[in-house]
């Protein structure tokens, strides 16, 4: 059973020995010369403006909430996708319904304003 | 080959979980919840679960954990001051083995009723056994109603959530 | 295709300890987010009780539902953190132990 996943394994390790190798022989080759302006994290060229621990708004939380809810749709989506043909206009008709009721959440989110950028 | 990689990915699932338990700072255990649903999903192909597994991945890892990272980065939360003690970890995990080993050997037992009872196991699987055509065949035609009743059940946490979670309305 | 080779005892044994596990987690945790995590713990050792039964019996019934599981599981984290960011903006923790405005006149 688990032989039949055995490319999945394989690209696994595959993956993980490149990742692996490209920072282990960086670490292993490069030339380190580190100075206080290098040893700062990289933002865009400017200086730093305060740490990555800073609290977000609570505005990306609504945004997580939607990505969510797609999230799940699609898990539904996609067999219904592939059952679409035998279903025929039955499972139209009931992902139609599915997916409307969903729309009215994106509705009332964006009717609220939860979605706007100030 | 199958049995090994099973024992393999519970042992990873069970420290996992065991990490989200014991770890002190929330984004860690966060990412320990990651470690064990993912072991969990090795389970699940296993279990000739492909599309549960496959889906596993993307709710969880993909979806919820995101949103308890999100959480633990709006709330800006502090590593608590408070130190495991190592007697109570080890209590701990007393309990937790005590209790599972007790189970098992519970339905070891031959003339258990949970075991004997009800349908015998198969021997065989069919052909297209926990692909998406089978899985999704039921929740589009037997599970109907439940499937319609679980987008009012998103809708409703969609708003639930804005609502609570909106300064002003 | 086969069964796999595992006496069901033991993933049953598995089911429990993550169950157990995610217990103890909401019941000595005292931050509501891993009480939240282990909640989503005790629904996945369901699921796999779920799968290696409809493993052993031969039919899928059991995934299907799994997904069911998911889903509210889902629907669950979402409000569930929401009541969590809505309870620190009143209250500015997540501690347990500080929540005792139902309990006691604060």
């Amino acid at each position: 059973m688990s032989e039949s996943y055995l490319p999945i394994f394989i690209l696994f390790f595959v993956t993980l020995g490149i990742g692996g190798a490209m920072l282990g022989l960086a670490y292993v080759l490069g030339p380190r010369k580190p100075s206080a302006i290098k040893e700062m994290p990289f933002e865009f060229g400017s200086p730093n403006i305060g740490t990555a621990r800073e609290r977000f708004s609570v505005k990306y939380y609504v945004t997580a909430i939607l990505f969510l809810v797609f999230d799940i749709e699609s898990v539904f989506i996609y067999p219904w996708a592939v059952l679409f043909r035998e279903l025929g206009w039955f499972g139209f008709v009931e992902m139609l319904v599915f997916v409307a009721f969903i729309l009215v959440g994106l509705v009332y989110v964006l009717r609220k304003g939860a979605l706007e950028w100030e | 080959m199958d049995v090994f990689v099973f024992y393999a990915a519970a042992a990873i699932t069970l420290l996992g979980a065991s990490m989200v338990l014991v770890l002190a700072n929330p984004l860690r255990a966060a990412m320990a919840l990651i470690l064990s649903l993912g072991a969990l999903s090795v389970i699940y192909v296993l279990l000739h679960a492909q599309f549960v597994a496959v889906m596993q991945l993307l709710v969880y890892a993909g979806a919820i954990i995101v949103l308890f990272v999100f959480v633990i980065m709006l709330l800006n939360l502090e590593d608590p001051k408070t130190r495991r003690s190592w007697p109570w970890v080890a209590g701990v995990f007393t309990i937790i083995g005590g209790l599972s080993y007790g189970l098992a050997r519970g339905l070891m037992v031959d003339d258990n009723q949970f075991i004997t009872s009800g349908p015998p196991h198969v021997n065989a699987l069919s052909k297209d056994y926990g692909t998406v055509e089978q899985v999704g065949r039921e929740i589009m035609t037997t599970f109907v109603l439940p499937f319609e009743m679980l987008s009012v059940l998103l809708l409703v946490a969609v708003v639930g959530a804005v609502v609570i979670s909106k300064k002003r309305l | 295709m086969v069964p796999i080779g595992v006496p069901v005892e033991h993933v049953i044994a598995l089911a429990v300890a993550l169950f157990v596990i995610g217990v103890l987690g909401v019941l000595l945790r005292k931050s509501v987010i891993v009480m939240l995590m282990s909640v989503e713990l005790m629904l996945n050792a369901a699921n796999l009780l779920f799968v290696v039964f409809a493993e052993r019996w031969g039919v899928a019934r059991g995934q299907t539902i799994s997904f069911f599981v998911m889903a509210v599981a889902a629907a669950e984290a979402a409000v569930g953190l929401a009541i969590l960011i809505g309870v620190f903006r009143t209250h500015n923790t997540t501690d347990v132990d500080e929540l005792r405005d139902l309990l006691e006149q604060s």
